[in-house]
């Protein structure tokens, strides 16, 4: 392409910087491009404050420093190229083109670096494409702590604890005409011999309470006896009773809880936590009642809700969230929900979540007291991470922000 | 820092010696690009090395690459967007912006905050979207032509024309505040 300086005449600072030829010049100057622009200024002087601008935008563009790793990580990585490399022509294995082979060769070098068995870590890690590029976290594996897991201790009326991770399936228990039974997939289920029959046909019973807690680093699922689901979050726990009898259904929480609630309009569904209730007649709602940053959440999924703090209450459309922190309650419309149950779908997800709300979840499910050290830069933190994970993994993708971490123990110490 | 002129070559006769000079070359220049898309240095690490080594393995194949450069770019970047998409997303707030279009001005005031930034440039840099800073990176960090830019970032080159130039009006605007707060205060002392 033919550029003249006529061409340029009624240019202005902007047109300049976004011109390929403009743009030239400043990259790779040659004696020619420098000609081209005296001969433009000569001809149009009056262009000369309006060129000048221009080309300080791009040099102040281009004057940024580069992001250089340090000479260790190149050189590490470098040796494990090598190793990979000398690996193949030695073994005179035929590179394969697949991407599942490729990481057999990253993972093949790892196993020469740290004189492990070959055939342990290649099973182990072809199977899992994250630990691969963990490569530099590898040496800290023995000091790691697993996910939690489904895990809960059920308490019966009369004080009898099961401890349900180890029960069998099946019935496991009897209270009245009640049978408590452990569904395959580890759930609990309430059966009532009696459960088709309206409570005053029947001989009245006192009703009977049961507790299901979940500890750190377990989480559980159960039906209630009306046929309502709830999922219960690490360190959390359920008060509910066995059958539910006369005009509503009464349970309690603590932590976190997932409902979904079996409609029922003759009797209304009363979840209590310390510092909110909610009235429901069929719905599904998350309770957080953890009070990591000082807030109680309720969200709304389906249907509706009334929520209520003291001397406030409100009734919450699907989207919406109740939020309730010293006395006051605040409802905020679309909310995130997918995000709001995350947690029962394996997963953690923060959006815009401060370093303890982060480390509430992380202490919760994997098991350790947070301690913090020094003045921890005020970060805020968005996205999800697994919870299959182990806590070095998570560690790791949280020091790529900056903020450091050390595991002692059952203590995860955090630094700046 | 340059590389010796003959290096392809040397590579493609299996100088190891060669190829170490190559390696730390171009780990700093993938490293440096990787930072404009991700701030997982990890995730940049492992593609720049598995970029890397499919280079070497290729050395046979090398005099029929046209732009060698440009071609282990696309390499690279293939590597890191394919492990991005991969892993668990944790990230700053900071590179939510391409995603949160509805509250970019908020996430904007967040970001200024979370990093204090020191310095403009950084922080007119962090206003743009990763396509942008990709784009403005390989055109004036690389100094390459827009038609390669475009062949690695896998676009026409006229979308090409197009994210510079946004990136660059919107670079301008920002400098421009910066340059006149500057002055401002030189005033006030």
């Amino acid at each position: 392409m033919m550029h003249t300086i006529d061409d340029y005449k009624s240019f202005e600072c902007g047109d300049f910087i976004t011109d390929e030829w403009f743009q030239d010049w400043l990259i790779s100057p040659d004696a020619e491009k420098d000609k081209f622009w005296n001969d433009f200024l000569n001809k149009y002087p009056e262009r000369k404050y309006v060129l000048e601008d221009a080309v300080t935008i791009i040099r102040e563009v281009r004057s940024r420093n580069p992001e250089w790793p340090d000479e260790k990580v190149i050189r590490t990585s470098f040796q494990r190229a090598m190793t990979v490399i000398e690996q193949e022509e030695n073994e005179k294995v035929i590179p394969m083109s697949t991407h599942r082979s490729r990481r057999w060769w990253v993972a093949a070098s790892v196993v020469v670096l740290l004189g492990l068995s070959a055939y342990f870590l290649i099973s182990k890690f072809s199977s899992d494409d994250k630990l691969i590029a963990d490569s530099k976290t590898k040496e800290k594996v023995q000091t790691d702590i697993a996910p939690g897991g489904n895990k809960a201790i059920l308490t019966l009326a009369d004080g009898t604890k099961i401890i349900l991770d180890s029960a069998n399936n099946g019935a496991i228990t009897r209270q009245g005409n009640i049978t408590v039974i452990k569904l395959n997939d580890g759930q609990i289920a309430y059966n009532s011999e009696t459960g088709n029959l309206k409570p005053e046909t029947h001989t009245p019973q006192s009703t009977t309470y049961n507790t299901i807690s979940t500890p750190r680093g377990g989480q559980y699922q159960l039906v209630l006896a009306d046929g309502s689901k709830v999922w219960l979050n690490a360190a959390s726990s359920l008060t509910y009773p066995t059958a539910f009898m006369g005009n509503e259904r009464k349970v309690t929480l603590t932590g976190e809880g997932y409902f979904e609630v079996a409609h029922d309009a003759s009797k209304p569904f009363f979840v209590s936590t310390g510092k909110m209730d909610i009235r429901v007649l069929g719905t599904h709602f998350n309770v957080n009642a953890y009070g990591d940053d000082g807030t109680f959440k309720t969200t709304l999924l389906e249907g509706k809700v009334n929520v209520s703090a003291g001397s406030q209450s409100a009734v919450l459309q699907p989207g919406e969230q109740a939020r309730i922190s010293g006395n006051s309650m605040e409802i905020r419309k679309d909310v995130n929900t997918e995000e709001v149950i995350s947690w029962k779908n394996g997963l953690f997800y923060f959006d815009n979540a401060d370093i303890e709300v982060v480390m509430g979840q992380l202490a919760r499910w994997y098991d350790v007291d947070v301690e913090y050290e020094g003045s921890i830069p005020k970060r805020r933190f968005a996205g999800e991470i697994q919870k299959s994970l182990t806590l070095s993994q998570v560690m790791k993708l949280l020091s790529q922000n900056k903020i450091n971490f050390e595991i002692q123990g059952k203590k995860l110490i955090v630094k700046p | 820092m340059s590389l010796s002129v003959d290096i392809w070559e040397k590579i493609a006769q299996g100088d190891k010696g060669a190829y170490e000079e190559l390696y730390f070359f171009l780990f700093r220049k993938f490293f440096d690009y990787g930072k404009k898309i991700t701030d997982d240095e990890a995730l940049i690490e492992d593609a720049a090395q598995e970029a890397l080594i499919t280079l070497w393995r290729k050395r046979n194949e090398l005099h029929t690459i046209q732009y060698p450069k440009t071609y282990f770019y696309t390499t690279f970047r293939y590597s890191l967007y394919d492990r991005l998409r991969k892993q668990n997303k944790l990230v700053a707030i900071k590179s939510e912006d391409d995603r949160q279009d509805n509250t970019t001005e908020e996430s904007f005031f967040r970001k200024d905050h979370e990093k204090h930034l020191s310095n403009s440039l950084q922080a007119a840099f962090e206003s743009l979207t990763e396509r942008q800073r990709e784009a403005i990176h390989l055109r004036f960090y690389e100094e390459l032509p827009y038609e390669e830019v475009a062949s690695i970032m896998g676009i026409t080159q006229k979308a090409t024309y197009k994210i510079v130039a946004r990136a660059l009006l919107q670079l301008k605007g920002l400098l421009r505040i910066f340059l006149i707060g500057l002055s401002h205060i030189q005033l006030l002392k």
